[in-house]
């Protein structure tokens, strides 16, 4: 009891060193720490010390352990029931708010603004929870006022920081000081808005501030007081005709729906005038979507039903405005802000627009808008649009889209949906009339299958598929017989995207039975050349991978359906997995007629199960390097070797430096075909759907390094290679820059900034080639670095710009092809996108811009539009916009 | 006024809008280097088309500002006219339109080309002063030194300044 009288006589902190003044912060904090009972009799003496001790103190170190002092002292409630201690604790904290503080950056342990700031508010809303009464009133009073001051202030810093104040404080705050200070906060922060309406930023925290209020006051009265407050300060701003003060006040309104009140019913009237108007409603429709997207209130409205009713039946509207009106449709319905009548009626009008409009860009904007419809109302819609889309009105794609957009609805029956749409797909692809609907059934499909919940449903869905579309598919194929210009749409290219696509998820999605059962089937039809259609002459046989067969070629077009599913449901045998399904493929690789469609089959089976196997039978890998020897630098076996090097690369296998060797042996080959290898580098790393992880192959999560990592030596080693003559060097050159452009836009971004530096001056010197063939893919690697890399590889290439400006120059005036010189004005226009480097770009724009005048008059138009873009684009370099 | 900062009227709140051009229909010989592709009305409408109006968020080509009729070329001449058509008859920001259609024009056509730049005769209340001012080379000149003026110039030329969707293999 003694100690503390004698430190309060003797102790003088503010005249001691600050390392003492540490001291004495660290020793104060102890003493609260340790002796909480003692200190508990003698509070007020205790929290006088640290008043005096404290106050006034500049130094940033003594200053943190300050503010943890305070903080612990206020949560400790030692000042009591005492109103001048509160008021003396918070006057000595809050003067030190927002932080004004540059680190020292040569000190070893620097402390940081964002320390002291941390404990500065720690410090400042300990009083709030600390459990004394008086306490938290004085405190709330006190934030809100130096909140509402600093938040008027001119300084971005006191805005923000208080804005990040606030957002702790908050949940704490008085509800009496809310209330108090509610109308100021508002004002306040509307003018905040208005006035930092081009720093995203701030008005995204800005509008975050306003939410948490808005939430802090939910349920109370406070909540409606402050909409028609707000509403005071902004309203006059939704009347048309609209200026640019529209969208902070629609933000301001929007943030306020955080509390639960009905905004929009505040906001419609005003906005409505602003629909009549064709140079308005779009602005007013888009504030309504963003007003019915944050209105919790789920408050009905018939005005707002009234209006959107109106808008979408109005035909003297644009597209953009059309499409502006459903989306309206849609964000009120989910925001459950229509009537169930009102839905009706809106639904009969949407379904009109879904399936009649003339843009297919709103019909699809409208079917969309039907499945947040349906979720609202469906047996509405079970009972009054379900009966419309059947039979011959699925002719129609636009009824058939929107028929997909019930699958994944919640109180429908998707498996009866799905049947219907897929028996329409098999049974009218002879007619071409329905070519489009099947064409959007196929898409729909793809795009809400996948969507579907219940296992059982995702069984019986892929049942329904593998068996019908199997035996539609052949139906196709033997209807077309010899003939190439015959086809039904079930087997043109973009049917058999989609096709493949579902196949892919489908396969995986049925049970181990099942599976077994329907890949037994499709096998036998695709491979036993035992089905047939026909009589007598006229018989025809199914042999898709029977070359010599006249009708195999029409057949060969259904080859990537049995792929897709094999490589998605690979047979497994044990032991071995030399069986049925390899044995044939091996077989497809030894027959000397097999076309590229064959090989490219048997490839991406075989490399499946390479993924997918540990041990890959002795017998598989010997036929494919027969394979690989018999048929040496051909297109076949550059097949094998991209789609097997996948197989291997993904799951990360022993023999994959092997088969890159092969692979890369191919840039040696013909011109053409080595161009063709060169391209099929980027197979390896980029997206196929049948090898990926969509078809359960085993990928290894460091894949496109180790690629990297592998082919970079080989690559110098080629380059290198001095017996070629000059003709065979710049070939093989230009194909390894292909490689690497493709390896280079694939790998992640951390490899690409490790492995670029020794990269550039090839780069650089391929650009001086007389080889114009070299140049332009030289720039097309570059433009893939400046497009695709990482913001590491741009400042990379940034460092550089001076050198890549000069070789740009040289070859917009050289005789080289338009595109090429295109190519480089355009790399030319991109260097002036890389952050950082205005000073080095500013220093060379007068050059630039004057050898860039000669092209303005050049002889071709093409080069003269490259021209003036660029000239225009370097003339704003360094110039605000 | 609590947004005071961006508070200002209109002074063409509804203004008609005007059907865009299709695009130049491509030909074969625009990728023949050995034939010359001659100046036209069209080349020169292409550069301003996409220049922005002060005040909306629509093009000068929307607005019927510029109009490829009221564009003539004579490439043997090395002379170019443009006249501009604005909005309404009171409007304070033809001077700036202009402004931004010289820029863009001194900034693309090579400097061969004498180029008269005016407002549509009879379309504009003080028309005269404000071709007068167009004229006034130093006076241009002088603006492009002004880094405000830039700014705002910069701003109604930064659409048509985005990449140009050609043909070229990239």
């Amino acid at each position: 009891m003694r100690l503390l009288p004698t430190l309060q006589q003797e102790l003088h902190v503010p005249t001691l060193s600050a390392e003492n003044r540490l001291h004495c912060g660290r020793f104060l904090r102890e003493l609260h720490t340790r002796q909480r009972q003692w200190l508990e009799q003698v509070g007020p003496e205790f929290v006088t010390l640290c008043i005096s001790s404290f106050d006034g103190e500049t130094d940033p170190k003594v200053l943190l352990t300050g503010f943890k002092l305070f903080g612990e002292v206020m949560s400790s409630c030692l000042a009591g029931e005492n109103e001048n201690l509160w008021d003396e604790l918070l006057d000595v904290i809050m003067c030190y708010f927002p932080v004004d503080f540059e680190p020292d950056s040569t000190s070893e342990d620097p402390i940081t603004r964002a320390d002291l700031v941390d404990a500065l508010t720690k410090a400042m809303v300990s009083g709030l929870t600390c459990g004394v009464p008086l306490a938290k009133k004085r405190h709330s009073a006190a934030l809100m006022e130096l909140i509402c001051e600093k938040l008027g202030s001119d300084s971005a810093a006191a805005i923000d920081d208080s804005i990040a104040l606030l957002a702790v404080a908050l949940p704490a705050l008085h509800k009496a000081v809310l209330e108090n200070k509610l109308k100021e906060f508002l004002q306040i922060m509307v003018i905040n808005l208005g006035q930092r309406e081009q720093d995203k930023t701030a008005q995204e925290q800005i509008i975050k501030c306003i939410e948490s209020f808005a939430s802090a006051l939910a349920g109370t009265q406070l909540a409606s007081q402050g909409l028609t407050l707000l509403f005071e300060m902004v309203g006059e701003y939704l009347k048309p005709p609209f200026k640019a003060t529209l969208w902070p006040a629609v933000k301001a309104l929007k943030a306020w729906s955080a509390s639960g009140v009905d905004v929009m019913a505040v906001a419609l009237p005003n906005l409505i005038p602003g629909l009549s108007s064709p140079a308005s409603s779009g602005e007013a429709l888009d504030s309504i979507v963003e007003l019915a997207n944050s209105n919790k209130s789920g408050s009905k409205n018939s005005a707002l039903e009234e209006v959107l009713l109106k808008s979408i039946k109005n035909k003297e509207v644009s597209l953009q405005t059309k499409l502006l009106s459903v989306s309206a449709v849609a964000a009120c319905a989910k925001s459950n802000l229509i009537s169930q009548a009102g839905l009706e009626s809106i639904t009969l009008e949407v379904f009109e627009l879904a399936t009649k409009a003339d843009s297919m860009e709103l019909c699809k904007e409208a079917s969309h808008c039907m499945s947040f419809l349906a979720e609202k109302s469906p047996n509405f819609i079970r009972d009054n649009i379900l009966p419309r889309l059947t039979g011959n009105a699925l002719k129609q794609e636009t009824f058939v889209l929107l028929l997909c957009q019930f699958i994944s609805n919640d109180g429908f029956l998707p498996f009866e949906i799905c049947h219907k749409l897929i028996a329409m797909i098999t049974k009218h692809q002879f007619d071409s009339t329905w070519d489009a609907a099947i064409l959007a059934a196929l898409s729909g499909l793809e795009g809400t299958v996948p969507k579907l919940n219940s296992t059982q449903v995702n069984i019986a869905v892929a049942k329904c598929w593998f068996v019908e579309v199997t035996d539609g598919l052949i139906q196709a194929v033997m209807y077309c017989g010899q003939d190439k210009n015959k086809k039904t749409v079930l087997i043109s290219e973009k049917a058999m995207e989609h096709i493949c696509a579902l196949t892919l998820y489908l396969a995986r999605q049925l049970d181990q039975g099942s599976l077994e059962d329907i890949r037994a089937d499709i096998w036998t039809k695709f491979t036993t050349n035992t089905m047939s259609k026909g009589n007598g002459m006229s018989k025809i046989y199914f042999k898709p991978f029977e070359p010599s067969y006249a009708y195999s070629k029409n057949q060969s077009l259904i080859v990537p359906f049995l792929t897709s599913f094999l490589c998605s449901a690979t047979p497994t045998t044990h032991p071995g997995n030399f069986n049925d399904y390899t044995a044939f493929c091996l077989t497809v690789l030894r027959n000397g007629n097999s076309s590229p469609v064959h090989i490219k089959a048997a490839a991406k089976i075989l490399a499946a199960v390479i993924n997918k196997h540990e041990d890959v039978d002795e017998k598989i890998w010997s036929g494919m390097n027969d394979f690989m020897a018999i048929r040496g630098l051909t297109e076949e076996s550059l097949i094998l070797a991209t789609w097997v090097t996948k197989g291997i690369l993904l799951k990360g296998g022993k023999t994959l430096e092997e088969w890159l060797d092969r692979l890369l042996r191919f840039t040696t080959a013909s011109k053409e075909l080595s161009r063709v290898a060169a391209d099929c580098w980027w197979l390896l790393l980029g997206d196929t759907p049948d090898l990926s992880a969509e078809a359960a192959f085993n990928i290894k999560l460091l894949h496109p390094q180790r690629l990297f990592s592998l082919t970079l030596p080989k690559l110098k080693v080629v380059i290198e290679d001095k017996t070629k003559s000059s003709r065979e060097m710049s070939t093989i050159k230009e194909n390894m820059l292909l490689i690497l452009g493709h390896l280079l836009s694939l790998i992640p971004s951390e490899v690409q900034s490790r492995e670029l530096p020794p990269l550039l001056p090839l780069l650089l010197e391929s650009l001086a080639s007389s080889d114009s063939s070299l140049v332009d893919s030289s720039l097309s690697t570059l433009m893939q670095l400046f497009n695709e890399g990482s913001p590491e590889v741009e400042q990379l290439l940034g460092k550089h710009v001076e050198k890549l400006v000069a070789e740009f120059l040289r070859l917009i005036y050289s005789k080289i092809n338009l595109r090429t010189r295109c190519k480089a004005l355009k790399c030319l226009r991109r260097v002036t996108r890389i952050p950082m480097i205005t000073p080095v770009l500013v220093r060379n724009r007068t050059d630039v811009l004057a050898k860039l005048r000669g092209l303005l008059d050049d002889h071709k138009r093409v080069i003269r539009q490259h021209g003036a873009l660029t000239v225009n684009i370097w003339s704003m370099v360094g110039q605000e916009s | 006024m609590v947004f005071a900062s961006i508070d200002q009227a209109l002074q063409n709140a509804t203004p008609t809008l005007f059907q865009k051009a299709k695009p130049r229909e491509q030909k074969a010989s625009d990728w023949d280097d050995d034939v010359r592709d001659p100046w036209d009305a069209r080349e020169v409408f292409e550069l301003i088309r996409e220049i922005r109006d002060p005040e909306h968020p629509m093009s000068l080509e929307e607005l019927g500002v510029v109009q490829e009729e009221l564009i003539t070329v004579n490439d043997e001449e090395n002379e170019i006219n443009v006249t501009f058509t604005p909005t309404i008859p009171h409007c304070s920001m033809a001077t700036l339109i202009g402004l931004s259609i010289s820029v863009k024009l001194i900034r693309s056509l090579p400097r061969r080309f004498k180029v008269n730049l005016a407002i549509t005769p009879g379309t504009h209340a003080q028309e005269h002063q404000v071709n007068r001012q167009l004229k006034d080379k130093e006076r241009v000149a002088a603006a492009l030194e002004n880094p405000n003026l830039i700014k705002v110039v910069n701003n109604s030329l930064i659409k048509t300044v985005e990449e140009i969707d050609l043909d070229d293999d990239f």
